[in-house]
């Protein structure tokens, strides 16, 4: 149990109408830059994918093995990681549910959203969250990913697993692409699956994804309606890596009608096989989207079409989703979140439902194992012991939660908020004073020079508040460090040069625990601190190479006990809590854990009254 | 006074090319580059020296610096300002759509800058050391201190607070819904024009105090001529000259305010355009972006210069 003290008071102290007017100016400062540095939301679906799970579980092991994870994730979310204003967000939010269900799906209305326009429609380049959410609706994933990270049947039931390099995907027999030319209307089928996945890896200098499947040996349509995947070697994350919500599918016809770059940028060529289809858009301003008559998903989607609003400012936002103009809302981990809870509670719960979604980013604190003084990890676990998680989390006001190595989101593998805080480095009050006691010592022991460590370097102004408590933690064991602000580009480019020493920034998440192997693996693409350690590459190479989830769980308990024992190759304190906000007639909401929170998924929610200004 | 614009104008061409060889070199000089904002953007972000070369020749910028400059200032001059790095729509298309949105917000904030300043200005000097001039003196000292991006979140989130009023989104063009667009746009240009209003009503006050002292105004008075006559023909326009010069630099503050205010009011003009370019080093934007602007303001110095002479008839063009 965490101590009482000004930081979690603090956290849950309930905002007045003067707070909220002194927080929403400060947001201002800082809200044009975090809009383009933010994604935009999540939400999913309409059905648990259990009795398809269940159907295919004879056959499938893979499958089987899914499914238990998402009840064990179910179990334990439930059990460890809720808070009592989370439990209590949840449960309105299922009694919503619970109503909803009652009700029944209701057609028609306009659902208005509020997005980022950054420009760029194609899947196959990453550059910003906020047009994703517009993507999200015109295109669909083969499978995707459900709440917990379980594996959902999308345009394709879940997959047929020969063996462990061999996979039989098959295409629902009624998915259409949006009758427009050149697709008009035509089945989806698997020669387009087979071209939507391997386009993510053709040798364009834009597309991001481009080693995401590099352990895949050949896809390959067998017949109109069915998909062989074969991997080169065993990758037990290839069916999460399918279904992760990058992997949109477009069509070749649409690539050979407009190009690739009439595809990143031409909103005429956004013809996908989603539950909306482009109608109209004016580039920072609004993206007008209706119903796709012919989607895969019977009856759906309920509404009639799909508004997203350009608004870069958090001010902005919050005015127009508490005047009505808008119906839905996602507000995240870095700045507006105060200003976010605090128009919500002043709203009442009668206007609106908030409910935390659990996403994998969050901030950490990257270290560079080959500078000095980092390259003793007598230093880097002082600086472990020495960084106060509680503090630096209450200065998020429940944007944040602590984290470890892995995203809690990932259930079994990620470990909780009261697991952690039973760990060194983690723990509060006498138990905190033991851990700046061994902190002193391992300084001493390593001779380090207290007062020649560089500065820390920081992505401002998001993480500039966090820097100071930082600071403060360290000098409590004696270490003094200076601030040193960078942009978010810099800041970016710093970190992808590897030119720092210790920087305070984002990390990406994933949807599975083989993160750490893009991490910290001495190969890994985001091994920013070129951390190099034989034992722990081993063990994340078998992690990888296992599909058992007992086995798998093991060698990630593993590997995260001696990360932050041993090696603390960063400093890690943090994963996000995104919360989605949503007006008090909408239905069918269910909150899904993502790797960039952008994707929000509407065709199973609808309007129990269609409000004002959302006529069709 | 031909003579003199003549060469003025002559002289403009090669302030541009000054100006835009000051341009392009500046940018480059500014750390972080869109290469690596590009390479950090993806994950798991396996980007090697390869995939960077890639991009560089993508981008052009694997050329010598000059090649890129004399390449750009090219195609700059033969109207063709490329595409952008972010988004890769065409630029002018760009520029095309969002300069009349931040020309309406321009001539907005000039329509409340212009009265207010002066007008806020004269009557503090008419009324000298009495409590409105006290009032005036405050208020404008207030603006000036007042940060406009501050101001702006303020406006959206007192109403907000107090009444549950936001103002109205989308942004909708003028000729679409003069009224919405009107109502969208006023806050904004008030608040673009408010720091710049006390600006220029305390340099007003200031000057009108002094003309206000001279023995023409005196003589006026005895004259038997009014008041309003006496300070709007007589000593507002001897107290133009400084003015015109400081309106002349609204364009530039106009243009500053614009930045912050489309940003936050979420209007889709030119100033939110460099902000989006400027966050994402999208070099060929805010390369041609400052180029425009820096044109623009030369020629509105012009014609500030100009204006002088209708002011003033002792200023001769030589």
């Amino acid at each position: 149990m965490a101590e009482r003290n000004y930081w979690t008071r603090m956290r849950r102290t309930r905002m007045s109408r003067r707070g909220l007017l002194k927080a929403s100016a400060r947001a201002g400062v800082g809200a044009a830059g975090l809009t383009l540095v933010g994604c935009g939301d999540d939400d999913d679906d309409d059905q648990p994918a259990s009795a398809a799970v269940q159907q295919q579980q004879q056959q499938q092991q893979e499958a089987a093995q899914v499914e238990q994870q998402a009840d064990q994730q179910a179990a334990q979310q439930q059990a460890q990681t809720q808070t009592a204003q989370e439990q209590q967000q949840q449960q309105a939010a299922a009694q919503a549910q619970a109503q909803a269900a009652a009700d029944g799906p209701k057609q028609g209305g306009i659902v208005r959203i509020v997005m980022s326009d950054g420009g760029i429609f194609d899947p196959a380049i990453v550059i910003h969250g906020g047009t994703y959410a517009g993507v999200h609706q015109i295109y669909d994933w083969i499978n995707y990913l459900d709440e917990g990270f379980v594996i959902h049947e999308g345009m394709a039931d879940l997959p047929e697993v020969v063996d462990e390099l061999n996979f039989i995907y098959s295409i629902k027999p009624n998915v259409y692409w949006h009758p427009k030319p050149p697709l008009d209307g035509r089945q989806f089928t698997a020669e387009d699956a087979v071209f939507g996945l391997e386009r993510f890896g053709f040798d364009n200098p834009e597309f991001v994804f481009k080693d995401r499947f590099a352990l895949v040996d050949k896809f390959e349509a067998t017949d109109e309606l069915t998909m062989h995947v074969q991997a080169g070697q065993v990758f037990s994350p290839i069916l999460k890596a399918i279904a992760e919500d990058n992997m949109l599918m477009v069509s070749r016809d649409a690539v050979d009608a407009f190009g690739d770059e009439g595809l990143s940028t031409d909103f005429e060529a956004q013809i996908g096989t989603g539950a909306f289809m482009g109608e109209s858009r004016e580039p920072e301003v609004e993206l007008n989207l209706v119903r796709h008559p012919n989607y895969y998903k019977e009856g759906q989607p309920y509404f009639d079409g799909y508004r997203g609003i350009a608004l870069p400012d958090d001010a902005l936002r919050i005015a127009a989703f508490v005047d009505g103009q808008t119906d839905f809302l996602s507000y995240q981990w870095t700045g507006a979140f105060t200003d976010f809870q605090a128009a919500i509670d002043e709203m009442g719960e009668e206007e609106v439902t908030g409910v935390p979604n659990p996403v994998t980013f969050g901030m950490a604190t990257h270290i560079h194992c080959e500078v000095e003084p980092y390259t003793d990890p007598r230093v880097r676990n002082a600086v472990h012991l020495a960084a106060d998680r509680e503090q630096l989390i209450a200065l998020s006001l429940g944007g944040l939660v602590i984290g470890g190595p892995i995203a809690v989101a990932i259930q079994p593998y990620g470990r909780t908020e009261d697991e952690l805080r039973q760990l060194p480095g983690y723990r509060s009050g006498d138990l905190r004073q033991e851990d700046l006691a061994e902190a002193r010592q391992l300084l001493d022991a390593s001779g380090v020079d207290l007062n020649g460590f560089p500065p820390l370097d920081i992505w401002a102004p998001n993480a500039t508040d966090y820097a100071v408590v930082l600071q403060q933690n360290l000098a409590e064991v004696g270490i003094n460090t200076g601030i040193n602000e960078l942009t978010t580009t810099d800041a970016l480019a710093a970190r992808q040069n590897r030119e720092f020493s210790m920087i305070m920034l984002g990390q990406q998440g994933a949807s599975d625990p083989d993160l750490l192997y893009n991490d910290l693996h001495t190969t890994g693409g985001q091994n920013y601190g070129n951390f190099s350690n034989p034992e722990f590459d081993a063990l994340v190479e078998k992690g990888r190479s296992v599909f058992d989830v007992e086995e798998r769980k093991e060698i990630y308990d593993e590997a995260q006990d001696r990360l932050l024992e041993e090696w603390n190759p960063r400093l890690y304190w943090s994963w996000s809590t995104v919360t989605v906000a949503f007006r008090s007639y909408m239905r069918g909401f269910r909150p899904t854990p993502g790797p960039t929170a952008s994707n929000a998924i509407l065709w199973g929610m609808w309007f129990d009254e269609i409000p004002e200004g959302a006529e069709a | 006074m031909r003579n003199y614009i003549f060469r003025r104008l002559m002289l403009l061409p090669i302030t541009v090319i000054l100006l835009s060889i000051f341009v392009f070199g500046l940018i480059r000089l500014v750390p972080g580059s869109v290469i690596d904002a590009r390479l950090a953007a993806g994950f798991p972000g396996t980007a090697n020296a390869d995939d960077r070369a890639k991009l560089e020749a993508h981008f052009g910028l694997d050329k010598p610096v000059h090649v890129q400059y004399v390449t750009w200032i090219g195609q700059v001059f033969g109207g063709d300002f490329g595409t952008s790095w972010l988004t890769k729509e065409d630029i002018l298309d760009n520029f095309r759509r969002r300069m009349p949105v931040t020309v309406e917000l321009l001539v907005l904030t000039l329509l409340i800058y212009i009265p207010l300043g002066i007008g806020t200005g004269v009557w503090s000097a008419v009324r000298q050391n009495r409590t409105d001039d006290y009032s005036i003196r405050f208020v404008t000292i207030l603006f000036l201190a007042i940060p406009n991006f501050w101001l702006a979140t303020l406006v959206i989130v007192v109403p907000l607070v107090l009444w549950g009023y936001a103002p109205p989104v989308p942004y909708v063009q003028l000729w679409e819904e003069p009224g919405t667009n009107l109502i969208q746009m006023i806050v904004p240009a008030a608040i673009a024009a408010l720091a710049g209003a006390a600006v220029l009503g305390r340099v007003a006050r200031s000057e009108m105090l002094e003309v206000l002292r001279q023995d023409y105004v005196r003589t006026a008075y005895a004259k038997g001529l009014t008041g309003y006559v006496v300070v709007l023909r007589h000593a507002l326009r001897n107290a133009m000259i400084p003015l015109i010069t400081l309106i002349g630099l609204v364009f530039a503050n106009g243009v500053a305010g614009a930045v912050i205010v489309e940003q936050i009011f979420a209007i889709p003009g030119m100033g939110r355009y460099l902000v989006q370019s400027l966050l994402n080093n999208d070099l060929p934007v805010v390369q041609v972006w400052m180029l425009i602007f820096g044109a623009a303001f030369i020629m509105v110095n012009l014609l500030v210069d100009l204006s002088y002479g209708m002011f003033d008839p002792r200023i001769r063009f030589q």
